[in-house]
């Protein structure tokens, strides 16, 4: 079992500080943690995905001994990591989408200048209705369909049940969808 | 112009992938195991020999282990070297030297 080999590796660690276990854990968790991060961040703010991800493990490790096993330690991993992602998109708030980026990204491929410019303007207009959302429901977004998550995974990230997860998904959808079609974009 | 722009907009745009060298750099960027005594060790050792000079003054014990404890204080100490450890090695001097004046 993952969680009973997390819990052994933590024990192992703090007796010992072999660095080695502490490895063996992070190379567990990397992949996902950096998924999380970078949904919370956003296409905009991708590049500090990485850092972030480091700054959580680096956190984790300082603050293992702490470690009370309350909850799962990937529960608590992940939640620190939803945490400080959140502060550093806090702190990149400035850094929202233009145009010119997103207009980059959705006409890549398209023959017709018409619809490169339709998409552009399409796409500009989502990423604008993504930002305005709640950080939960963008988040979920992203890992759904930036991330290619499952639900079932996505839910393990954020902590909620698949079916909570299935409906926070539906109301973000239905947000952006009635901001867009305020806009006249549908 | 496709049904569902969410998924359009957010597929043309590719994940950001994690380098290969995620873990050795993180590896290298881990702080340090704390060498040395620990501070805990250090209290404990200015409250033995507190202890210690205490018994020396309240009993009537050779000569030669006030001397030792009152050679050892002031080193005992310093090695400490912080405030409140070198005012516990201080007050076993003063134990010592009292227990010496009576």
């Amino acid at each position: 079992m993952t969680v009973d080999l997390d819990r052994e590796l933590i024990a192992a660690l703090v007796r010992t500080g072999d660095a080695e276990l502490f490895r063996q854990l992070v190379e567990r968790y990397q992949e996902r943690v950096f998924r999380l991060v970078a949904s919370v961040l956003g296409p905009y703010s991708e590049a500090d995905a990485e850092e972030v991800t480091q700054e959580v493990f680096l956190r984790v490790y300082r603050q293992l001994k702490g470690f009370r096993g309350e909850s799962t330690f990937s529960t608590w991993l992940y939640r620190v990591a939803y945490r400080r992602a959140l502060d550093r998109k806090q702190l990149a708030r400035h850094r929202l989408p233009h145009s010119s980026d997103a207009a980059l990204a959705s006409v890549a491929g398209a023959d017709n200048p018409f619809e490169q410019a339709a998409r552009a303007q399409q796409s500009a207009r989502v990423a604008v209705c993504m930002e305005a959302l709640p950080d939960l429901y963008r988040t979920m977004l992203y890992l759904r369909y930036w991330m290619d998550c499952s639900v079932e995974e996505i839910a393990e990230l954020i902590g909620a049940p698949a079916g909570t997860v299935k409906s926070y998904l539906a109301r973000a959808r239905q947000r952006v969808e009635r901001e867009l079609e305020k806009a006249g974009h549908v | 112009m496709s049904n569902d722009p969410i998924q359009e907009t957010l597929a043309a745009r590719r994940p950001p992938r994690l380098s290969p060298y995620f873990s050795a750099r993180l590896m290298r960027n881990l702080p340090e195991p704390r060498r040395g005594v620990s501070s805990r060790t250090k209290t404990l050792a200015a409250v033995t020999l507190l202890t210690v000079s205490l018994l020396l003054a309240l009993a009537d014990w050779p000569q030669w282990l006030s001397t030792t404890a009152i050679l050892l204080s002031p080193v005992v100490a310093l090695a400490m070297l912080a405030p409140g450890r070198i005012a516990a090695g201080v007050a076993a001097i003063c134990v010592v030297l009292l227990r010496e004046e009576h």
